[in-house]
């Protein structure tokens, strides 16, 4: 009995010299519960082992994660290129960035990795038997003793979506209107999200909040930051000389009435209407309607209606 | 020694690992069910609630007390407890949800902990990109608008008395709110159409949601009839008048304006509730869906949107208030509502005035979302 229980040890000690079960039961804790994800490998999804430069550690992607407390935590995985001796492949969990370092935090190892392929497909797909789908991280190759097939869900991650007649509402994150997040130890304080924006913000009385904008020359001057309004968004007709790039604005949408926004007709539309070729915003411009009785103005920033 | 240390971390390791493996496979079943419906493998873990085993209701909050309540589902799944319904952006939440309004749920597998958003999505419908006919008139070339470069999502259906309550919990902010939950009055079943609030608590409710409340536009756009769904750049502005065809002569009202039709029947009441369908209590009020999806366009409750061209004519009159052959009961054609109070001098119908039967009227309203994509 005792042997037998002997070997049963040895046997578990001898599986864990590559540290594969711990490697992954850290990811699977963790990175599922990613909010965003940089800095990916750029070979991902190439179908070539990863084989160069030997020796060297490679980043394959940070993710942030919100913990239990509400607090920050970056996990990034590490490849150790093979060389001489097979690979390594690293889990870092640190409360500071680790995009650029593999040394600090807690450290999660798997030795004796070679051939590793590394996915993120951005539509479902077939490999070898094995059906890979979007919002999730793939790592193949080979470890000690056997092939691997390792998947890691990016469950609040957005995957592209097609909207036409009859699409879902769903937001399209790993598995369409669905979020997780760590189980909430309510003890701990909340830091929380400032969302953006009052009731009562109108741009008439200047105090409507911008949450997306565009120069002249279309270049993004404001980057989208919409979601985070916390009485919704309005689209409006701004500055921009390129078609579908719209200044937005937080709150309640008076599109149309007296000092507001004029409402977007569409580029589309405008045409038909004797659009200007070169400007969109300007006195008179059909890129946008009002209130029978006003008119299209362009105030230097947004189209409005007087 | 440290061998015996180092197996036991493994199995824990092993175990750890495999609880959140089946942690995972039970969220991605759960919002299979969430998302399309009761499917068959399913049914059989249903046990606590057979009632369930028949619906195909998606986002149905019954489904998911019954899997949390399955003894079955819990062994070989997760074992899964309904928290609450949420309207997310209210900003005592622990977690920033970026979902307007969502069921919170959390899920048990061995030691793998989660706490499970699922978006309530399944009463809005995407209008599809098109060049639409505006409601001016007045000239040919500026009747149009497209939303090639904008995306919107409408509600199906008008804002329940239940959606108001749940958003009263939240926006404690909002100083009416008391004031709108006792006007509520007891008899009001959670699903009925919420009818006393004033157009600047619609305001709130809609924008309190991430939407905006839905311009007549919009509504047009997703209840007219298209005519030719083979391009979506038509040459001629077309504002069908039915949402269940493009031509004049066609369909229930038409058959009873002309005296084809004398009697109006529960089916007539199915398509537009009309008064005559008063005494049909049970029926559902919510008539045909339209080509897009959204139900309730003509008949039911007077309705409320923001008319960004005629704001003088916000207010959809097709309702139980007038009978099936009335000119109200045509797409496009709107009375006036000045979103103040609810009595007789707060609505201006232009022609066939109901104010001799009644004092007072509710109004309903549905809000409308853009999204980036």
């Amino acid at each position: 009995m005792m042997k037998w229980i002997l070997l049963i040890l040895m046997f578990t000690s001898c599986l864990n010299r590559d540290g594969k079960s711990e490697f992954e039961t850290s990811v699977l804790k963790n990175i599922p519960f990613a909010v965003s994800v940089e800095g990916v490998f750029p070979n991902t999804n190439k179908d070539t082992e990863i084989k160069s430069p030997p020796n060297t550690w490679i980043r394959i992607f940070q993710a942030l994660v919100m913990d239990e407390s509400g607090s920050k935590t970056y996990h990034c995985l590490y490849y150790r290129v093979p060389g001489k001796e097979n690979g390594i492949l690293r889990h870092i969990n640190s409360k500071e960035s680790c995009n650029e370092n593999y040394q600090d935090g807690e450290i999660r190892d798997w030795t004796g990795i070679s051939g590793l392929k590394v996915w993120k497909p951005n539509f479902e797909r077939k490999i070898f038997e094995k059906v890979l789908k979007p919002g999730r991280f793939y790592l193949t190759g080979k470890g000690e003793r056997e092939d691997f097939f390792f998947e890691i869900p990016l469950f609040n991650l957005k995957v592209e979506r097609k909207l036409e007649r009859h699409s879902t509402a769903f937001s399209s994150n790993m598995l369409s209107g669905l979020f997780v997040s760590k189980k909430r130890d309510l003890k701990s304080k909340v830091n929380h999200e400032k969302f953006l924006g009052k009731f009562e913000d109108n741009y008439r009385d200047g105090t409507a909040i911008v949450c997306q904008e565009f120069s002249k020359d279309c270049k993004e001057t404001t980057p989208f930051n919409c979601n985070n309004c916390r009485f919704g968004w309005y689209s409006a007709v701004g500055i921009s000389t390129c078609g579908g790039q719209y200044t937005r604005f937080c709150g309640v949408n008076k599109c149309g009435q007296r000092g507001m926004p004029a409402c977007p007709r569409g580029l589309d539309s405008a045409k038909r209407m004797e659009l200007d070729n070169v400007m969109l915003c300007y006195d008179g411009s059909p890129l946008g309607y009002c209130e029978t009785g006003l008119k299209t103005v362009c105030d230097g920033k947004i189209l409005v209606c007087l | 020694m440290s061998y015996i240390t180092k197996g036991r971390k493994v199995e824990g390791d092993v175990r750890v690992r495999n609880d959140y493996r089946r942690l995972y496979q039970s969220i991605e079943l759960v919002q299979e069910l969430w998302a399309g419906g009761l499917r068959d493998q399913v049914k059989e873990y249903l046990t606590l609630c057979p009632e369930e085993k028949t619906s195909s209701d998606k986002c149905s909050l019954k489904l998911l007390n019954c899997l949390s309540k399955s003894d079955h589902f819990s062994k070989k799944f997760a074992k899964i407890e309904v928290k609450k319904e949420l309207v997310t952006k209210a900003s005592f939440h622990e977690v920033n949800v970026p979902f307007s309004e969502a069921v919170e749920i959390d899920f048990l597998s061995g030691e793998a902990k989660a706490s499970v958003y699922l978006e309530k999505g399944c009463e809005e419908i995407y209008l599809p990109k098109r060049m639409y006919a505006l409601e001016d008139t007045t000239g040919r070339k500026y009747s149009w608008w497209d939303n090639f470069d904008r995306h919107y999502f409408l509600e199906k259906d008008v804002v329940t008395v239940g959606e108001v309550k749940l958003w009263l919990e939240y926006d404690t902010d909002f100083k009416q709110g008391d004031e709108i939950l006792k006007s509520i009055p007891s008899k009001s079943k959670v699903d009925s159409p919420m009818l006393g609030l004033k157009f600047s608590e619609m305001e709130r409710f809609c924008s309190f949601h991430g939407k905006q409340v839905m311009s007549a536009s919009l509504f047009d756009a997703a209840s007219m009839h298209p005519g030719d769904l083979s391009t979506d750049r038509m040459k001629f502005p077309l504002r069908s008048i039915w949402p269940w065809d493009y031509k004049k002569k066609t369909g229930v009202v038409w058959e009873h304006r002309s005296g084809k039709k004398k009697e109006v029947d529960a089916n007539d009441c199915k398509k537009v509730f009309s008064l005559e369908c008063l005494n049909e209590k049970t029926l559902d009020r919510s008539g045909v869906h339209t080509w897009t999806g959204l139900r309730a366009v003509l008949g039911g409750e007077l309705e409320v949107f923001r008319n960004n061209i005629y704001p003088r004519r916000n207010l959809k009159a097709s309702s139980f208030l007038f009978e099936l052959k009335s000119r109200w009961h045509e797409l496009g054609n709107r009375a006036y509502w000045d979103g103040q109070g609810f009595s007789i001098h707060n609505f201006n119908f232009r022609f066939e005035d109901p104010s001799s039967q009644h004092d007072s009227f509710g109004v309903a309203f549905r809000c409308s979302r853009e999204v980036l994509r």
